[in-house]
């Protein structure tokens, strides 16, 4: 996914805010113009500092530059150290590398967070519903909501799904939702991640860091801890054992390998819940039952809490090359001997075509207006829609419906003229394949950079858990665009991370 | 435990152990190579015998006839090409703890991590005086503080009995091998055995091997290649002598028996190869031949390997491929 925000310029920094900048204890001047007139700044406000935010600005008031340049380094070197890297292999250069840390907290006060707490779990309820439905009677689409041709069109949609229920109907049991603000009372969900989304890990590690180096920020016992989530993943995992598990299901976390650029999430989950970490080679599938191999022998594995895409899970059934699955897994699965999380064939409800239908889609399961508003959306497979987007691609950002990560898109207002050229020749050849948006004005956090601290944009991805009850850890990950200007938060473009507070008032 | 993280906990084992073996038969070779040269030898045949014991003979590529030290040196410490190269060696250690992340202390998991990093840095060029001691230096203190580590912070469990596996698996290869390079390094003609120059050759076995105080302590006389085979194969208490190391496996298969309340598949396989030396001495070992009898012990070690993985579900090695690169988006 992928945030973006355009709007006029200016050159102003937080050093030229009037109320707080004096009690700053370092200067920060940046000359070069960026586009953040238009954004609304998380902490400082009409001039004042924002109320959740008044311990985050006397901490910095009262720690000079340096102390806290000091500590980023120690930050890095704590991550270091404990290996929380990004594997990125086949670029050159070294194949693990840091997420950067951004030490100043994104902070939410009780009310801001009723919102996206409520917002989050509707739309994680209406999402289950929904691939339910697709999966089985397929409702919405007989009543017209929703075209049938969203589905048959979709690579993620899976043909051995139809007619199944996994345990409690639950398809998406993790789910992260990408949600943007563009003023106080301004949030918008950006994209929803329902197959295998990742971040967690980064939401525990950075409290788990910021409480190590500044103690006396959490004494107050303001911020509301995330680290229940591996108790909730747990439990969440628990309830969703499938019909053949007697007794307490034995819970596993299955990974492609220490390969994959996710791959310190995966054990540190699994270390978390003090369940296995297992990759393919380590499953065997017997009569419809899934065993793992020990040193005492086969042990039946109840839940698999799968970090590997649908495609490579099982070799019989999809892809045949696939050395990462276990062969047979599928049909253990489908006969109610194990449970797979997220439930396979999920994707059909997160491409950016279903996305600009999830409002009547809540509308339709749940007879509630969306808490959390999509940012409107042009389906450029539509004539109109699609005239009125290549009429302003300036002032519009493009994206490809199956694309992700930050991939493949166009930001019309920082785009050249050839740019846009090149992309228009895209659209137009398969314009099923593109949505617009309008930019938004994405809000800025105060942020460490090089000189000094200054707005950068950010966005929020939350994890709800969904098994019996929806669950949600008070906290998520804020990713961060830490290049001055840019508007692309995800970490395999550049982008950092920085803790979120949710306060108890 | 899940059989491969076992596997992997014995590879790390290993391959900790393999380092420190490999810098050490470096250092030996640098110790021969420091000898003057005598008449009709050239001191590139310690290289070549290194490579050799080593086993890096084909990964090497060269013809060992005439072979440079620089290269060979480059080959056996950092070349990954070379899959016992101490480079390779550290690589390996820390990418099986990868994998296994949190069946380690955290402890352990940062002496991995920390020799990884650091070794990435290291100057590669060994040319200048007193270079090629630091590095291997720093190899043996590397190896050393994994093992403290591991003794300091490891629950006593299967875990740390697989490690430990590893350990014992692979002293008892690598002292065979250091043994072995005195045999692959050819004295020009018979009546050179005994001279200066291959008196020098079993000194420095011995200094390399860290048992040269502990060889006079406990055989109370002159050096002869006698005396310091039966050291380093027969004496019970030096820990990286060949019957220790057996001892150990044996005791440390026990272990693994007394944790999981059965008997043991290699049992057997470790006790009969221990007996069989405790009732050898070292003029039949001799007569026997010492290449012989070491190559001999290399493969009934391999073999003890074998039974422990079978014994405890060790899956073939399956090589990870590209695919999990990008195998799980969002």
């Amino acid at each position: 996914m992928a945030a973006y925000c355009a709007g006029g310029k200016r050159s102003e920094t937080y050093s030229a805010q009037s109320d707080w900048t004096p009690r700053f204890n370092c200067s920060v001047v940046i000359k070069s113009e960026a586009l953040y007139c238009m954004s609304f700044d998380e902490m400082n406000h009409e001039g004042k500092v924002r109320e959740a935010y008044t311990t985050v600005a006397d901490w910095l008031a009262q720690t000079d530059i340096e102390t806290l340049r000091e500590r980023q380094v120690e930050a890095e070197a704590i991550f270091r150290r404990v290996g929380i890297t990004f594997a990125v292999y086949g670029e050159g250069g070294d194949p693990e590398r840091l997420i950067p840390f951004d030490l100043i907290p994104r902070v939410f006060s009780a009310a801001e967070w009723q919102i996206v707490d409520s917002g989050v779990k509707q739309r994680a309820r209406a999402l289950n519903l929904f691939i339910h439905d697709v999966y089985n009677d397929r409702e919405i689409f007989k009543e017209g909501i929703v075209p049938t041709s969203i589905i048959t069109g979709n690579d993620a949609y899976l043909e051995c799904m139809e007619g199944f229920s996994p345990p409690l109907n639950v398809y998406t049991h993790i789910v992260g939702i990408d949600i943007v603000r563009t003023g106080p009372d301004e949030f918008f969900v950006l994209e929803d991640n329902a197959r295998t989304p990742s971040g967690v890990s980064y939401v525990l590690e950075n409290r788990s860091t910021m409480t190590r180096l500044f103690p006396d920020l959490f004494s107050s016992g303001q911020v509301r801890p995330v680290d229940g989530y591996p108790d909730q993943l747990r439990n969440t995992l628990r309830e969703c054992a499938p019909p053949a598990c007697k007794g307490t299901p034995t819970i596993v976390v299955m990974t492609p390998g220490h390969f994959n650029s996710a791959y310190y999430e995966h054990s540190f989950i699994a270390d978390e819940m003090g369940v296995n970490l297992v990759t393919g080679s380590d499953l065997f599938v017997e009569d419809g039952l899934v065993f793992m191999r020990t040193t005492t022998g086969p042990q039946r594995v109840d839940v698999i809490y799968r970090r590997i895409d649908d495609a490579f899970l099982d070799p019989k059934m999809f892809r045949p090359d696939s050395s990462l699955g276990v062969p047979g897994l599928m049909e253990a699965y489908l006969s109610g001997g194990v449970t797979l999380v997220n439930a396979p064939g999920t994707g059909v409800c997160d491409d950016k075509a279903i996305y600009c239908y999830l409002p009547e889609i809540i509308e339709f399961y749940l007879g509630e207006k969306p808490i959390l508003p999509n940012v409107p959306t042009y389906r450029c497979s539509e004539p109109d829609s699609l005239a009125y987007a290549l009429d302003h691609m300036e002032e519009l950002v493009f994206k490809e419906v199956h694309g992700s990560g930050g991939y493949g898109m166009l930001i019309g207002p920082t785009a050249t003229k050839a740019e846009i050229k090149s992309y228009a020749k895209r659209v137009k050849e398969t314009p099923r394949a593109f949505i617009a948006q309008p930019t938004l004005a994405l809000s800025t956090c105060p942020t460490l950079v090089e000189n000094g601290i200054a707005p950068r944009h950010i966005d929020f991805r939350p994890f709800a858990l969904v098994g019996k009850d929806v669950r949600l850890t008070p906290g998520g990950l804020t990713r961060v665009a830490m290049r001055e200007g840019s508007l692309v938060v995800n970490s395999s473009q550049g982008g950092g991370v920085k803790d979120t507070w949710v306060l108890n008032t | 435990m899940l059989s491969r993280v076992a596997e992997n906990l014995f590879w790390i084992g290993r391959y900790i152990e393999r380092a420190e073996a490999v810098a050490r038969m470096v250092d030996a070779a640098r110790r021969m190579t420091a000898l003057p040269a005598g008449a009709g030898w050239s001191a590139s045949n310690e290289w070549a015998s290194v490579l050799i014991a080593a086993g890096a003979r084909e990964t090497f590529g060269k013809s060992l006839e005439d072979v440079n030290a620089r290269e060979a040196i480059h080959h056996l410490m950092f070349d990954l090409e070379n899959s016992s190269s101490v480079a390779s060696c550290f690589t390996n250690a820390r990418e099986n703890g990868r994998s296994i992340r949190f069946a380690l202390t955290q402890d352990c998991w940062e002496a991995l991590n920390g020799a990884w990093a650091e070794m990435r840095q290291l100057p590669r060029d060994v040319a200048r005086g007193g270079a090629l001691s630091n590095l291997i230096e720093w190899a043996k203190a590397k190896s050393a503080a994994f093992r403290g580590t591991m003794h300091g912070t490891m629950l006593r469990g299967d875990g740390y009995d697989f490690l430990r596996m590893g350990m014992a698996v692979e002293r008892t290869d690598s002292t065979a091998r250091l043994l072995d390079v005195k045999y692959h390094v050819l004295l020009p003609s018979a009546s050179d055995v005994g001279s200066a120059p291959d008196h020098y050759q079993w000194l420095s076995l011995l200094q390399a091997a860290g048992a040269q105080r502990a060889y006079y302590a406990v055989q109370q006389a002159d050096l002869s290649a006698q005396g310091v085979a039966e050291f380093m194969i027969l004496e019970p208490r030096f820990p990286r002598g060949i019957l220790f190391n057996l001892h150990w496996a044996v005791q440390t298969v026990s272990d693994l028996e007394a944790y999981y309340g059965q008997e043991s598949a290699c049992q057997n396989a470790v006790a009969g190869a221990a007996n069989r030396l405790e009732n050898m001495d070292i003029e039949s070992i001799m007569q026997f031949g010492l290449h012989e009898f070491l190559t001999e012990v290399i493969e009934r070690n391999n073999e003890i390997a074998n039974l422990l993985g079978k014994a405890y579900g060790f899956a073939p090695a399956v090589e990870e491929d590209s695919q999990a690169e990008d195998a799980a988006g969002q």
